[in-house]
């Protein structure tokens, strides 16, 4: 029944209901802003089919360091465990269409091993020896079709598009799939120090068979590479350049707001509860537990946070839907579901302490004050 | 567990209660008895720090004894747990504050609901019985109003209307009547006379002004911690 005092009591429910939005809502861009960029940094290798990645001894993880001979691959491949082993290298370049220019990241590969991407639609995948591309289908926004251009503006091969797929961004750069040949082409051409007589990849990638054991098929992959570092796809994301400093820095973010919004109802409790304490302790001597009295004090913080998480998801899918289809931010289900939850429990925990001390205030109070 | 007819509603025995401890110890209560029989008003007159709130918070289970027993109703209120005296004073005691106790956000009939929900009353009969307790005390008319908008008067009447509605063994007033002047103080203090009597609940009755203390059935006075009976009493 207490908690009709919200609403018979508006204005304290609006003064930290509108608190707890502003903060839930900041929390919430946070973490739009955070799935978006890291989709757009990391998808092209969240969404690969591959299970491993194997990076040189040497290179410590790092995709632009890493460097595998083609000939390793076969020796890969026949590893128990493994169903397949593919290869994949990446270059960040910019390219000329024929009114503009885009940076790309161009991503080689195998077409047919682990790691390649999903088919084209429309249009197909490159074939054997062409130097052509197929391309993300966000490069549509920049006049990109079927049959166009595309001029790597350090040099190396013309690339035609051929189709189109939905194999996610890298660096938050649109992709461009092509053979590894003619990214090993586009490499030499962008970074000459890099160039090789050889047919190279910068990382090799597995499939694994139904009944192969993770870390045993990562250290008998690595052995077979002379100390190759291997990881699975989850860690292999951290290892696109900037991705993990990326998600620390909007963490620590989402951490200090989610920190904030648990001291405000902190204070809210702590308020309410010194506000009432004469109330609450009248409550007391009536015969209300203070197992009863918690749980109203709660739903009075809860409710006011309750509907903050629902005006700042209102608020932010609002924000989403008006901002420009580049702006890196995405809000999926899980993440905002995950969201709500750590807000509302931010709030429950800010609020528990002052809740079970008021909760627990002595019904003596009452006859004290008379 | 319920009290016989005949027996005694309130049965105080060789109460004591003490505040602090060593040379700074108050003794509130010392060796105190008290009987009240079901449909009985007391009144407790005495000067400030004699016992009177002390030996009212005792028997409405707010406070432990150091000595002695408190049984109300068929309880033994001394023996219970902290859980267990929510539990007693939701279910068998009604509380009249001196001022200002109505919860002030809902009305005067909310107020009522409140009491008897924590006293586990179930929603038709405490409707019911909150009801006919607003038009027997006056009060028809004025169910939906809010605290602020009734008088002193009036409050005090559904704080009475509150402490009844979930029939108590025992009603406890404070100082029901020190924020109102004489006049209306008076007719508080008969009208929780006549009720007591009505509904066959003992009531103890705490108040500084005789002429309030005329309303109750026995007249007992505090000092230093102990209860004497005196000869002014009155049936009101």
């Amino acid at each position: 029944m207490m908690v009709i005092e919200l609403w018979r009591r508006p204005g304290r429910l609006a003064g930290v209901t509108v608190t707890m939005t502003a903060l839930a809502a900041l929390a919430v861009i946070l973490v739009s802003l955070s799935s978006g960029l890291w989709a757009g940094a990391t998808g092209a290798i969240g969404r690969s089919s591959a299970d491993e990645f194997a990076f040189s001894r040497d290179s410590l993880g790092s995709f632009a360091r890493s460097r595998f001979p083609l000939t390793e691959l076969a020796r890969v491949a026949r590893l128990p465990g493994v169903r397949a082993a593919g290869a994949l290298g990446t270059l960040t370049t910019a390219m000329s269409l024929p009114h503009q220019t885009v940076d790309v990241a161009v991503m080689g590969s195998q077409f047919s091993g682990p790691g390649a991407p999903p088919a084209a639609l429309p249009g197909r995948l490159p074939r054997a020896g062409e130097d052509a591309a197929a391309v993300d289908v966000a490069l549509r926004a920049d006049g990109v079709r079927l049959g166009s251009w595309l001029r790597p503006l350090a040099g190396g091969p013309r690339l035609r598009v051929t189709g189109f797929v939905a194999a996610g961004q890298f660096e938050l750069l649109p992709t461009v799939w092509t053979s590894l040949a003619t990214w090993q082409a586009l490499s030499a051409a962008a970074q000459p120090e890099s160039s090789s007589s050889v047919p190279v990849a910068q990382v090799l990638t597995v499939s694994l068979t139904a009944r192969a054991r993770q870390r045993q098929v990562q250290d008998e992959v690595s052995a077979a590479l002379g100390g190759a570092t291997v990881i699975g796809r989850d860690q292999a994301m951290l290892a696109v350049p900037g991705a993990a400093a990326m998600r620390t820095t909007i963490a620590e973010l989402i951490a200090a707001v989610l920190g904030v919004a648990a001291a405000v109802c902190a204070l809210f409790s702590a308020l309410q509860a010194a506000e009432r304490r004469a109330e609450l302790a009248r409550l007391r001597a009536l015969g209300a537990s203070a197992r009863r009295l918690g749980m109203t004090l709660l739903a009075q913080t809860g409710i006011p946070a309750i509907l903050a998480v629902g005006a700042a998801f209102l608020l932010t899918a609002a924000l989403l839907a008006a901002a420009p289809p580049q702006f890196p931010a995405a809000l999926p289900l899980p993440d905002a579901a995950g969201t709500g939850a750590l807000i509302l429990l931010a709030a429950g925990a800010g609020a528990i302490v002052p809740v079970v001390r008021a909760a627990s205030v002595d019904p003596m109070i009452t006859m004290e004050e008379q | 567990m319920t009290a016989e007819p005949n027996e005694a509603a309130v049965r105080l025995t060789g109460v004591s209660k003490t505040y602090g401890r060593g040379r700074t110890a108050v003794a509130a209560l010392r060796d105190a008895s008290l009987t009240v029989m079901p449909g009985e008003l007391v009144a407790v007159m005495g000067p400030s720090g004699s016992g009177k709130s002390t030996l009212l918070a005792v028997i409405g289970g707010l406070l432990t004894p150091d000595t002695g027993t408190v049984v109300v109703g068929g309880v033994e209120v001394t023996a219970l747990s902290r859980g267990s005296r929510a539990r007693y004073r939701a279910t068998r005691v009604g509380f009249v504050f001196q001022s200002l106790n109505l919860v002030p956000f809902l009305t005067a009939r909310e107020n009522l609901l409140l009491m008897a929900s924590l006293a586990g009353t179930t929603r038709t009969a405490a409707r019911r019985r909150a009801g006919n307790l607003l038009a027997e005390l006056g009060l028809e008319g004025r169910e939906r109003d809010f605290p602020g908008q009734l008088s002193g008067g009036e409050q005090q009447r559904v704080a009475i209307a509150r402490a009844l509605i979930h029939e108590p063994a025992v009603l406890l007033a404070d100082e029901p009547t020190a924020s109102l002047d004489t006049e209306r103080g008076y007719a508080v203090a008969v009208l929780l006379a006549r009720e007591v009597r009505r509904r066959r609940t003992a009531g103890v009755l705490v108040t500084h002004d005789p002429r309030m203390a005329s309303v109750a059935d026995r007249v007992v006075r505090a000092a230093d911690g102990s209860l004497t009976e005196t000869a002014d009493a009155k049936a009101g």
